[in-house]
């Protein structure tokens, strides 16, 4: 077993709602007790349709929204606990890249500034010199070339934005890399060219990933370990191939039949799903799931299964398991 | 070249520019394609490529700046670039109808959905609207929707796949002889996306009508699509039935695109095509592709490869397979 | 690689490069909108004049000839002359410096208030963007004129302190579109991101939200600055602002109140004066808006 650089553990971020003073506090459970640890080296998938709290789910481990309990352990440091000051060095250790790659980056700012401006913040008395080097090497890395540091974003094609959004990223020297979604709004054939990029930069660099996605195939092509979050709770975790070769929970299962495939020689059965995804701010009872499960029972929606581990390292959260 | 190659819809040589400050895009540049009667044909290609643009030139729905400035777009026997505004008219929403990737938006926000349908029933049937609720609410529950309730609620109630529901409740309420989904899967998830083409595949087997389905999606296309048209640059690049377009794919372009998607239990290594789309103000010269093609020749740069037909439904637009680049081989 | 990126020029002409495209486009949106060219055309007119003014007139604007007074338009004299004997079409070419003075050093003033104010509420939100905001809505209260009256009477009427009244009641529009455009500024990924690289605040604040701010402001600027001129010759005009004989529009058509019977002159011209250039900024911020215009851009 490899060591762990990051362990979450009951993470939870509850909304309020309120839509007036009268009206009752509503509470939105976005991501609700989700435990999980990050392998030192691996990229750990995050999966979910909308409304799953992956998002702020990548969001909440960086701090950047604040989480109402639980508790992000990186070497044995709970980074909630800090205060600012001695967090400032873990900002810099984790990094997120966004799903926007058109609006992720200063549309006014040259690329340079916008590479060169956490390496201002984080090292101190940095000089010019040794900031365009740096620079420089970075976007070597990501496949960009020098002169382009002085260039404007909307001089970019969405893919070169993203690999911009990733030297942003890297020019730190993170350990903890999020990627949210990070290829979804980019046509294929630059989506394999940006995915080969990560997957060459993390080797290169000793990195880890959190990569949040709704696309499976992605998940297959990148990811070591994957979780599978569903209105706001993990339902399946597990290595990637134990989880896509034979899913235990049927919600995985529903994700995996859904995807579609290129392939019109490959003929299967599709699962069709019941319903639409309900909303996390009245979640159903019991299973969550149980609303579109087409193996639920009685059982699942009067009591919340308890997640179980059916092998080593591979964890579900339902009743009736299908293995 | 002007035969008939299908008994529904031929569209050929169709040129679109639209007139921008930067210049004239260039965005369709001679598109060929057509259909039968009953048949499914994908549109896949990527952003730019001039799918959408095409849906809406063949509906002659083309807008300020753009213009259409030559080619046929002939529909059974009628030319739709040539027929008066009202004669458009009667087609648009009759015989030919759409449904949209973002169905919220598509929607009149201010009436509820149950008026929504019937008014578009009464157009076709040529009745009142309140003579129609009846049919509406068939209709919903024809796509699977709870017409009681879905009846009076408006389009901000509703859910993405709801909505795309309605959309196609009022798209195929006239049992158009063609229905051009613009991605209308695309703002979906996964499993809401696998019920709506389950649907929509329902009904259109049912109904018989023929689907232009656009998508940027290789997977969504494979599974509903039974010929496919790969567009690039304003260009059709390969016409072809799904199943020899996956097994043999001539246009090095899609080879490309095959080799690029992901896809789950696949093993080989991705590979991308190089370079990015080109502008279309200033498109490359001869073969759009020629600057990212790895098998680019000579010719590719000064010609513009013509579309011909390589085997039985199968039709390429690339100098490997015409007569003068076999010559140049 | 695209076109673009194949080239390798580096330097100042590289740097400058999307400001040359935005340009472009600029001019291209201008030329369509006549209305703006016939703004611009006027205000471009107006900074001539109030920089050439003692050459386009043989007279002075302040020295006083009784036997010429009260003539009505000659050659000589096209606009007539006022009941000093001094020729008003001097007087309104001298007074256009001064109200080019106002306009600036007015709009200068208030927008540093208003995009202060504005940024700062809007950025940090909560508590802070309620009382700024309170602020401001006690400032909008008030009808504009009224407001300044008030301050200038109470600074004491002469044109410093005018300018003073009318910065302090007109930069309430500013801080308003500022907030709005701090308020969706920092909820854009681009700032989100910055935030995930540990920036503080005022970094944010400065650096990032700020720049994004200007340009809806300046639209704004230019629309108000013929609201400017028009407070500044109703303060001229009701006796707290310039005072005789400064050449200023305001105080020059009151000065002719009392001759409006049968020396209509003497206060027609440089109301028409203030029509003109008021219309003008009106016309060429109305352009600038359109071409600003999201919808049109791009």
């Amino acid at each position: 077993m490899s060591e762990n650089l990051l362990e979450i553990k009951n993470l939870e971020k509850h909304f309020k709602l309120k839509k007036s003073i009268f009206s009752k506090v509503r509470v939105v459970r976005a991501v609700d007790d989700v435990t999980f640890s990050i392998p030192k080296n691996s990229t750990y998938a995050v999966v979910g349709e909308s409304g799953s709290g992956k998002t702020t789910l990548g969001r909440t481990l960086l701090k950047l929204i604040e989480p109402t309990g639980g508790e992000v352990i990186i070497r044995g440091v709970n980074i909630f606990e800090l205060n600012n000051k001695d967090f400032m060095e873990f900002r810099r250790r984790m990094q997120i890249v966004f799903q926007d790659p058109y609006n992720s980056l200063h549309p006014r700012k040259l690329v340079k500034t916008i590479i060169g401006e956490g390496m201002k913040i984080h090292f101190k008395g940095i000089g010019e010199e040794e900031i365009r080097n740096r620079i420089k090497t970075v976007l070597e890395q990501v496949g960009l070339r020098e002169e382009h540091m002085f260039r404007y974003p909307h001089e970019f094609s969405g893919g070169q934005r993203q690999r911009i959004a990733f030297a942003r990223a890297i020019v730190l020297n993170p350990e903890f890399i999020v990627l949210d979604e990070p290829t979804s709004a980019l046509d294929v054939s630059v989506q394999a060219m940006v995915l080969k990029m990560l997957k060459e930069t993390k080797r290169d660099e000793n990195l880890t990933y959190l990569f949040i996605t709704h696309d499976l195939s992605v998940v297959d092509y990148l990811a070591d370990y994957v979780a599978v979050l569903y209105l706001g709770q993990i339902v399946e975790k597990g290595k990637k191939a134990d989880v896509f070769t034979s899913p235990a929970h049927p919600y995985t299962e529903l994700l995996l039949s859904s995807n579609p495939i290129p392939d019109p020689f490959l003929k299967r059965d599709k699962i069709i799903a019941k319903g639409e995804i309900p909303s996390p701010i009245n979640p159903p009872s019991g299973c969550r799931f149980h609303t579109r499960c087409r193996y639920a029972q009685e059982k699942c929606k009067l009591e919340e299964p308890i997640e179980r581990e059916i092998r080593e390292g591979h964890l579900v959260k339902c009743h009736f398991p299908l293995i | 070249m002007m035969d008939k190659r299908g008994n529904l819809l031929n569209v050929s040589d169709l040129h679109v520019v639209f007139y921008t400050y930067r210049g004239v895009i260039k965005a369709l540049n001679g598109v060929e394609l057509w259909m039968n009667k009953g048949e499914r044909l994908g549109i896949v290609g990527e952003t730019g490529c001039g799918k959408s643009v095409t849906s809406r030139a063949v509906m002659n729905l083309i807008e300020e700046p753009g213009k259409i400035i030559s080619g046929s777009v002939v529909f059974e026997d009628r030319d739709i670039l040539k027929l008066k505004e009202d004669e458009v008219r009667k087609i648009r929403g009759n015989e030919i109808s759409m449904i949209f990737q973002e169905p919220k938006s598509s929607l009149n926000p201010v009436m509820n959905v149950g008026f929504q349908i019937a008014e578009v029933l009464g157009k076709v049937n040529n009745k009142s609207i309140k003579s129609q609720y009846k049919a509406a609410a068939e209709m919903l529950e024809f796509v699977g929707l709870d017409s009681e309730r879905v009846m009076s609620m408006y389009p901000h109630e509703l859910s993405g796949g709801m909505a795309q529901r309605v959309m196609i409740a009022m798209g195929l309420a006239p049992n158009p002889k063609l229905l051009i989904a613009d991605e209308p899967t695309s703002a979906l998830d996964v499993t809401i996306q696998a019920q709506i083409l389950e649907l929509l595949d329902d009904l259109v087997e049912k109904m018989g009508n023929a689907v232009m389905l656009i998508s940027h999606d290789m997977g969504v296309v494979a599974e509903f699509c039974n010929k496919i048209l790969v567009m690039y640059a304003g260009n059709s690049a390969e016409y072809a039935s799904t199943e020899k377009l996956f097994k043999k794919p001539m246009h090095p372009y899609t080879t490309g695109l095959l080799k690029a998607v992901p896809q789950i239990g696949r093993t080989d290594e991705l590979k991308a095509i190089t370079g990015t789309v080109p502008d279309l103000v200033d498109p490359p010269s001869g073969c759009r592709f020629h600057k990212r093609c790895p098998q680019t020749m000579e010719i590719c740069k000064k010609e513009r490869p013509p579309f011909i037909q390589v085997e039985e439904d199968h039709y390429v637009a690339c100098h490997l397979y015409s007569q003068k680049g076999g010559e140049n081989k | 690689m695209s076109k673009s990126t194949a080239k390798t020029k580096t330097g100042w002409v590289q740097l400058m490069r999307p400001y040359f495209e935005d340009m472009k486009h600029t001019m291209y949106l201008w030329r369509r909108n006549k209305l703006a060219i016939v703004g611009t055309i006027i205000i471009g007119a107006f900074l001539f004049i109030a920089i050439f003014a003692p050459l386009l007139t043989p007279y002075q604007p302040d020295v006083q000839n009784l036997s010429n007074k009260l003539l009505p338009p000659s050659s000589e004299h096209p606009f007539g002359t006022d009941q000093f004997g001094r020729d008003i079409l001097c007087r309104i070419l001298y007074g256009s410096r001064i109200a080019i003075q106002i306009v600036l050093i007015v709009t200068v003033i208030s927008s540093l208030i208003g995009i202060s104010v504005g940024v700062t509420a809007g950025y940090f939100g909560g508590i802070v963007d309620e009382i700024l905001m309170r602020i401001t809505d006690m400032f909008l209260a008030f009808p504009r004129l009224v407001l300044a009256m008030a301050f200038a009477a109470m600074l004491g009427p002469n044109l410093a302190n005018m300018i003073i009244a009318i910065s302090l009641v007109n930069w309430t529009p500013y801080a308003r579109i500022s907030r709005a455009e701090a308020l969706r500024v920092k909820g854009q990924p681009y700032i989100e991101s910055i935030r995930s690289m540990g920036a503080s605040n005022f970094r944010i604040m400065f650096s990032h939200v700020l720049p994004m701010t200007i340009s809806p402001v300046l639209v704004q600027l230019t629309l108000r600055m013929g609201t400017i001129i028009i407070t500044a010759a109703g303060l001229g005009f009701l006796g707290l602002g310039a005072q005789p004989p400064s050449p200023e529009w305001g105080v020059m058509v009151s000065d002719g109140r009392s001759y409006l019977i049968d020396q209509w002159w003497v206060s027609t011209f440089p109301g028409l004066a203030i029509a003109i250039v008021v219309l003008g900024f009106n016309l060429l911020g109305d352009g600038i808006r359109d071409m600003m215009d999201p919808r049109l851009r791009r």
